[in-house]
């Protein structure tokens, strides 16, 4: 069975259409409100199942909150993607199709002229320390249009609860040699960035470096 | 004779002490906390009340005047309660993370 696992915060705009264009391609469709202070609960109502966090924590809780549901509903392939409209739900194919030889698939935003200089910058310094630490070739880190085979979820189980949970699963996986594959997708800008700011930057840096030390 | 800055020390060693009783009697602190504490304080107001008493121990550690010495161990002292500051923050914090993620798997509506 093919799950796939929203996490959403204050993304009662957007998240209504989100799940329905979703729900073309995947068998189920479980969101996780991370303690929103709008309606994006109610606004999700056309998901198969929804979850909400009593307060807000982070996308990392909300997205182990949302693996562990899938894992409960018997799910094969997990697939994640954000809930802003930043990616495109018609590209969920693609991903079913790379997975099938695949542990992780990621998907790589192009770091075109539409993406804010500042999050270029802070994609590349990321990327550049990543694959100096872990010695993996991933052009795009912190992209949380993702795919994996429900199996390497006790491999990748992260402790991070914020936005430094997409680098950690895959320090994670390169540590376990799980195989991950990688594919170009479209990414749209349109709002206000709501991501990885600069401070969290910083922490996934520094959390990079405790994973590799420590982990 | 006690100077200006002792009578601070003193002063503000006997307020914390009322807090540390204050926060007792709300069972805000267990008794093993509050003796701790009134222990930490007294110690604090004996070294500021009797700041000669400390020579040995500056001369051992090289330290040149009692204000050094108040400076090294309160900082070494700071930092000791912000890294257990530190760790019990990161312990509530996953304590909260996984009560509100079992309460939403336990509250999910399909």
């Amino acid at each position: 069975m093919n799950i796939a696992v929203i996490p959403a915060f204050n993304e009662g705009k957007t998240i209504k259409e989100v799940i329905e264009k979703t729900k073309k391609y995947m068998d189920k469709v479980i969101v996780v409100d991370d303690g929103s202070n709008d309606n994006t609960f109610d606004e999700a109502r056309a998901a198969d199942i929804r979850l909400k966090h009593l307060v807000n924590i982070g996308k990392g809780l909300a997205l182990k909150t949302g693996f562990e549901a899938a894992i409960n509903e018997n799910a094969d392939v997990i697939l994640t993607i954000d809930s802003d409209l930043q990616h495109d739900p018609d590209e969920i194919p693609l991903f079913l199709e790379k997975i099938k030889d695949n542990d992780i698939v990621i998907g790589a935003r192009s770091l075109n002229e539409k993406m804010p200089l500042i999050f270029r910058f802070g994609n590349s310094f990321i990327h550049y320390v990543f694959r100096f630490l872990f010695n993996l070739k991933i052009k795009d880190t912190q992209c949380g249009f993702r795919a994996f085979k429900a199996k390497a979820y006790p491999l990748i189980k992260w402790q991070a609860l914020n936005y430094a949970v997409e680098t950690e699963m895959l320090a994670r996986a390169g540590k376990n040699n799980l195989k991950i594959a990688e594919i170009p997708i479209k990414t749209i800008y349109e709002d206000k960035y709501k991501g990885t700011t600069i401070i969290d930057g910083v922490k996934i840096t520094l959390n990079m470096l405790k994973w590799r030390l420590f982990s | 004779m006690v100077v200006g800055v002792q009578l601070f020390g003193i002063l503000f060693g006997i307020a914390m002490i009322y807090f540390a009783f204050l926060y007792f009697k709300k069972k805000d602190l267990t008794i093993n906390d509050f003796i701790v504490w009134i222990i930490v304080w007294l110690l604090f107001i004996l070294a500021v009340s009797f700041p000669q008493r400390l020579n040995v121990l500056m001369d051992t550690l090289g330290i040149i005047s009692a204000m050094q010495f108040f400076a090294v161990a309160g900082i070494v002292f700071l930092s000791g309660i912000v890294f257990y500051l530190y760790t019990r923050v990161r312990k509530n914090q996953k304590q909260l993370a996984k009560i509100v993620k079992e309460i939403a798997l336990k509250e999910g509506k399909k």
